[in-house]
């Protein structure tokens, strides 16, 4: 763990970065209690993220996601309120987005190969799309179950946000009264910077990732997230194939590059990222549009930015209030 | 041939001028048929060239790739100019570009630490056609030609005529052309799109001296209508501090005249000097001076050593301001608009391979200098911190290599 600090009048900022969920996750908070404070709050929010890793990640032979998916067609898996209030945050995106998103959607990858750049044929992704149903996970009196024998269920979807809230919330709890979280690509930012500027969170541009397209002011506590296609996918045939999947179809959505919203915390930012990202240009944009204290952008794959009508108060799009900042 | 000339920015920076000068300037879409007029000698050619063109800062840089296809068909039938080209476009705005973040968002994170600088950047690519057919009817050439032009946010068509006329015993020619353009623009950030329209009119003489003194005069005159307006670029309001800001919005008309004279004298030492001046002044009170001299010497049989020289100078937009108290019905922070100077030097050589080849390499030097010094110094990359420094300095480089083919 790295800590760096810079002097700010009487308070510092200090940085702290660790691997987290298969990316980089870095905190910085303004504090005025020394080094030593800030040493242990960093690993404080650095044990808290690695519990929730640990916790959720389907990768983990012991984490309560895998005994779900392990019990799948046999008995039910009790669960405490958190895996409860995840699962169901999980179920309620999926009739958000009238299915295209699914948290039982990653049996697919038994049928798509991203690394090895493996085109499905349509029989391989039938033969596996019955698996993926959202319907067949209960959720009552504190367990959770996959009715079909096979089904998985993944929270990574929406569990880096939950981590970046929860970490938010430890420093806020501490007494933290400015902050900037940022889990695998997810932020949430506490109040404003030391010197008492917004958090300026730049969006990754999906055609040069060396650069961002833009940068939205955070406008006070708020989650900043996004979901993209240019991570994880191939090239086959001049067609970009990528892992973020319509669940409807067992086929990757079409016409966003990537998708960011402002809510009021990261979990909620992440939902609706996904949610418009599936849902595409036209149908994403009116939902974040529709669902109140949300702002969001939208990057097609051709490279147009279509955003809320809120976002000119928070970026430096052209026409956005910040434009003209630096 | 035209598209060095073209890729050169007269007022600054700006990438619709990286179009080839077939749809820019209505004197050159009928120069196109004058090219018919020039080479109507009985012989078809190949050129081709390969430019690349820098801006300082990480602006502007593109790729030219260009193919011109001159094709003789004999007196009856007459002749054909086809070109090609494709323009690689990429940099970073100038505009709203932010030196730093404090965090970046992305899709799962593998940049998703602090560090990042954001910019608005872009890339685009332009690919263009332009055909041109004429055939000499007694003292007459005239010509017509038509060209179009796609890129990501804009479509450009345009058609022209063109006459040279000539007269005196050969000593003169007139030379007169018309165009339309009609063009589309579609700015990547919302989903509107608007229309550009462009009418152009042309009239000049060349004249033959002697044996070795050429005189051009002529005049050009070019009306543009429809959106105007940068998409990309925004306009500072209020004391500074508590700047808010808004789009770009220029007027939605503008008239464009521009009074070339180019005078070529021959040397009987196997050198030539081309002069060219040219006044250019429009509507928005943006006035322009350009003096353009080129010298061509001849080295032995084979090598042509040409140097050259080009200093520019405009006026500002009426409705140009670095930042504005109030909101106007016009108003610009484009550092293009501005009042700004520029001074070229550029060397080129042409080497004859046999009767039929020639290759040729030219590079050009240009520094520009922002006269308003007050221009936003957030607008220009190497201006942070730096103070009292104009958006408009910058240095580009040009690197041209080509060859011509004649059959």
């Amino acid at each position: 763990m790295e800590i760096l600090s810079e002097h700010r009048e009487d308070a510092a900022l200090f940085t702290t970065r660790f691997a987290l969920m298969g990316g980089g996750a870095s905190v910085q908070f303004v504090d005025d209690r020394g080094q030593d404070h800030a040493k242990r709050l960093a690993r404080a929010v650095e044990r808290e993220a690695r519990r929730i890793e640990l916790k959720f990640s389907r990768y983990r032979e012991s984490s309560v996601v895998s005994e779900i998916n392990r019990q799948a067609g046999r008995t039910p898996v009790a669960v405490d309120d958190e895996t409860e209030f995840l699962v169901g945050a999980a179920l309620d995106l999926a009739r958000l987005t009238g299915g295209c998103f699914d948290p039982t959607v990653g049996v697919l990858r038994r049928a798509w190969n991203f690394s090895g750049g493996h085109v499905p044929s349509p029989e391989e992704i039938e033969a596996v799309l019955p698996l993926v149903d959202a319907g067949a996970v209960s959720l009552r009196d504190g367990t959770v179950f996959l009715r079909h024998a096979r089904m998985e269920i993944d929270l990574g979807g929406v569990g880096k946000e939950y981590a970046a809230d929860r970490a938010a919330e430890l420093l806020r709890a501490d007494g933290v009264r400015a902050a900037v979280v940022s889990f695998a690509g997810d932020v949430r930012t506490i109040g404003f910077r030391g010197d008492g500027r917004p958090w300026k969170i730049g969006v990754l541009d999906p055609r040069d990732r060396q650069r961002c397209r833009f940068a939205v002011r955070a406008p006070g506590d708020v989650g900043v997230a996004t979901s993209g296609n240019y991570e994880r996918g191939f090239w086959n045939d001049g067609v970009h194939y990528h892992h973020i999947l319509d669940a409807r179809t067992g086929w990757p959505s079409l016409g966003l590059a990537s998708a960011t919203v402002v809510a009021p915390t990261a979990f909620r930012a992440g939902q609706l990222s996904t949610a418009s990202f599936l849902l595409g240009p036209e149908a994403g944009l009116a939902l974040l549009e529709q669902t109140p204290g949300v702002e969001g952008a939208l990057i097609t794959e051709d490279g147009a930015v279509l955003a809320t009508e809120g976002m000119r108060f928070l970026s430096d799009l052209p026409g956005g209030v910040w434009a003209s900042w630096h | 041939m035209a598209a060095t000339e073209s890729l050169v920015p007269v007022s600054g920076p700006d990438r619709r001028r990286t179009r080839p000068a077939l749809r820019e300037f209505p004197w050159v879409v009928a120069g196109l048929g004058a090219l018919a007029s020039r080479d109507a000698l009985g012989q078809s050619s190949v050129d081709t060239k390969f430019l690349f063109y820098k801006e300082s800062d990480g602006r502007t840089q593109v790729v030219n790739p260009m193919v011109l296809l001159h094709q003789d068909l004999g007196d009856q039938w007459g002749n054909i100019d086809l070109l090609l080209a494709y323009d690689a476009i990429s940099g970073a705005s100038p505009s709203g570009a932010y030196p730093t973040a404090d965090a970046t968002t992305s899709a799962s994170g593998k940049a998703g630490t602090s560090g990042n600088i954001p910019q608005t950047t872009y890339k685009d690519t332009r690919k263009s056609i332009g055909l041109s057919y004429g055939k000499k009817f007694g003292a007459h050439l005239p010509s017509i030609e038509v060209s179009y032009a796609k890129e990501n946010d804009y479509t450009a068509r345009s058609v022209g005529i063109s006459d040279a006329w000539t007269m005196a015993g050969g000593r003169g020619t007139l030379h007169f052309g018309a165009s339309l353009a009609r063009d589309f623009v579609d700015p990547v950030t919302n989903n509107l799109h608007f229309n550009k329209n462009t009418n152009g009119f042309s009239l000049g003489w060349t004249w033959i001296l002697g044996e070795r003194d050429l005189v051009d005069v002529s005049g050009s005159l070019m009306n543009q209508s429809g959106y105007l307006d940068d998409p990309y670029k925004i306009v500072p309001i209020g004391p500074i501090g508590t700047t808010i800001t808004t789009p770009d919005h220029r007027p939605d008309t503008r008239s464009r005249w521009a009074l070339v004279t180019k005078y070529a004298h021959y040397f009987p030492w196997d050198g030539a000097i081309k002069a060219s001046y040219r006044y250019y002044r429009d509507d928005w009170s943006v006035q322009a001076h350009t003096l353009d001299v080129t010298y061509d010497q001849k080295l032995d049989s084979d090598w042509i050593i040409s140097p050259r020289v080009r200093l520019y100078t405009q006026t500002a937009a009426s409705f140009y301001g670095q930042l504005f108290s109030s909101p106007e019905m016009y108003m610009s922070a484009d550092y293009r608009l501005s009042a700004l100077s520029s001074i070229l030097g550029g060397l080129g050589f042409t080497k004859k391979i046999d009767e039929q080849l020639a290759v040729n390499f030219a590079a050009t030097y240009q520094s520009q200098t922002g006269r308003d010094r007050v221009t936003p110094i957030a607008s220009t990359p190497a201006a942070r911190g730096a103070g009292t420094v104009s958006a408009a300095d910058m240095t580009i480089y040009t690197v041209t290599v080509g060859f011509t083919w004649k059959y």
